[in-house]
């Protein structure tokens, strides 16, 4: 096979193989984690966690969410996404301190300490 | 264990790195549970410096490109293929041992310069990063598209695998897909190289130095491999293959020092073996750090020692037998992935080895394959990265 038509392969299989990579990672559930056991080599990964609301504070139309289990997270829910969830499933505004929560998201290196940051507006459910 | 037997151990180890492929950190997935702690940090690190210097002779004497693939010869190859290995393997060597000893004299200057910078760099750092990619590419402009195909290709392969949970540890099938399987298959036809004559060896100081320097900033961007900081680097000197070999084994044996510096300067650890100290040691004390860097030390010298007085026999041995494996050796690596990684590793590595091949068929570095870990890195540092994998899954 010359090197043109080697390549052409190649680049059609890498394709191909990403593109089934997409369809897994879309029907991929997240990772469901203790939150004591993420850590900063899970950065960039996507999980679940669950626990009690320990505060919800509001800066700039951002939300922040500390959840607590065994240890504590921050989940950080821009506007954005915040206003979407309003708008669809799940007003961020009304959540109260001591409520059970599920989120979903990105965990993400922020100062010293790391947080999960949700992208989809089912992120958040009450009753974890 | 007793801390010399530790030392000893890590040295006799890293001697595995005349085996092809037979990483640092797949040897300690295997022996890390043995030690304890305080041995286990001496274990680390002996590793890690015993395995950069042995793994210089498969690096050099094995896997050149068959005639048709000459063209994507790697710069020690291309001077194996003219008779000239053993001056390849010498110039490296000398040019790690020469750069250990110029890391421990920049030591004091990082200390101070390091983690002040670390904290500034924090914000920007996916500027930086991204400005030191445009410079790579810019220095290949004759072959910009195909180096940026392959970049941005690997750079969406590896933020789709490290960023949903599709893959388990996927690190060890992307890079063996990435660089190791596509190394083997481009080899096969060729033949192991011939030591070639012994020539005197002596390394342009203005290279060691410029690429000690690198490694020592390279804590700062860690998805930046040594072969993209020995492409960016050596922007500024005259380039040549002898000079390419200096700059870069200066960058490794450098990195490998500031690697495990990392841990006790900015709490960072940069490679598997820094990660396995920093998870083993009690406290970043600098007394931990001289124990770390003895060990080190002792191993790393050991084993050039070893090298420079036998690298020719051993040189020999190698590839009388590397030439036989190619087959056997690609069998090994397939054989770990599936082990390591289960089925799903295997489509991983198949998958990255396509992308792995384009850039010797394409005509462009082997290096931007690292889009796989630089992408991903920037799209992170850039907080972009939700809003991809909400493309990606809508």
């Amino acid at each position: 096979m010359e090197d043109k038509q080697l390549a052409a392969a190649c680049v059609l299989l890498a394709l191909a193989g990403t593109g089934l990579l997409v369809l897994a990672a879309r029907q991929t559930r997240p990772l469901a984690a203790e939150i004591s056991e993420i850590g900063v080599e899970d950065v960039g990964k996507l999980v679940e966690v669950r626990g009690a609301l320990a505060s919800v504070s509001q800066r700039d139309g951002n939300f922040f969410l500390k959840i607590c289990s065994n240890a504590c997270i921050t989940a950080v829910v821009f506007k954005g996404l915040a206003r979407e969830m309003a708008e669809n499933s799940l007003d961020l505004s009304l959540l109260e301190k001591g409520q059970g929560v599920a989120a979903t998201g990105v965990v993400k290196e922020y100062g010293d300490g790391i947080e999960i940051v949700p992208f989809d507006r089912n992120a958040i459910e009450l009753g974890g | 264990m007793h801390e010399l037997a530790a030392l000893t151990l890590g040295f006799a180890a890293g001697a595995l790195g005349l085996a092809p492929f037979l990483h640092t950190n797949l040897i300690l997935e295997f022996t890390k549970n043995v030690f304890a702690p305080a041995a286990l940090t001496v274990f680390a690190s002996a590793l890690a410096f015993s395995h950069a210097a042995f793994e210089v002779i498969p690096s050099v004497f094995l896997f050149i490109p068959s005639g048709d693939d000459a063209l994507s010869a790697l710069p020690a190859h291309s001077l194996a293929m003219k008779g000239k290995a053993l001056f390849a393997a010498r110039t490296v060597l000398h040019s790690m041992f020469l750069a250990f000893l110029a890391s421990v004299a920049l030591l004091p200057l990082a200390l101070v310069v390091i983690p002040a910078l670390f904290e500034a760099a924090k914000p920007v750092s996916a500027t930086v990063l991204a400005v030191l990619v445009a410079a790579v590419f810019l220095q290949d402009a004759k072959n910009l598209p195909a180096g940026l195909f392959v970049f941005f290709l690997s750079g969406l392969f590896g933020f789709i695998l490290f960023s949903f949970p599709v893959q388990h540890e996927p690190l060890f099938p992307l890079l063996s897909g990435l660089f190791g399987i596509p190394s083997v298959l481009l080899s096969l036809g060729g033949k192991p190289a011939a030591p070639g004559r012994d020539e005197k060896v002596s390394p342009d100081a203005r290279l060691v130095c410029a690429g000690t320097a690198a490694g020592m900033f390279s804590p700062l961007l860690p998805a930046l491999n040594p072969a993209f900081l020995s492409a960016l680097a050596l922007g500024f000197f005259e380039k040549s293959q002898t000079a390419f070999l200096e700059i870069n084994s200066a960058i490794v044996s450098s990195k490998l020092f500031y690697d495990f510096a990392s841990v006790f300067m900015i709490g960072k650890a940069r490679s598997g073996a820094a990660a396995a100290v920093r998870e083993a040691i009690s406290s970043t004390g600098w007394s931990q750090f001289i124990v770390v860097l003895a060990a080190g030390a002792a191993a790393f010298f050991a084993s050039l020692a070893l090298l420079f007085f036998a690298s020719k026999k051993i040189a020999a041995v190698v590839a009388v037998l590397g030439g036989r494996m190619n087959q056997a050796i690609l069998a090994v690596i397939v054989a770990a992935v599936f082990l390591y990684s289960g089925p799903a590793g295997l489509f991983t590595a198949g998958v990255a080895s396509c992308i792995g091949l384009l850039p010797a068929l394409l005509g462009t570095r082997r290096s931007h394959a690292m889009g796989a870990l630089i992408l991903p890195s920037m799209i992170y540092s850039l907080g972009f990265s939700s809003e991809i994998m909400r493309a990606v899954t809508a």
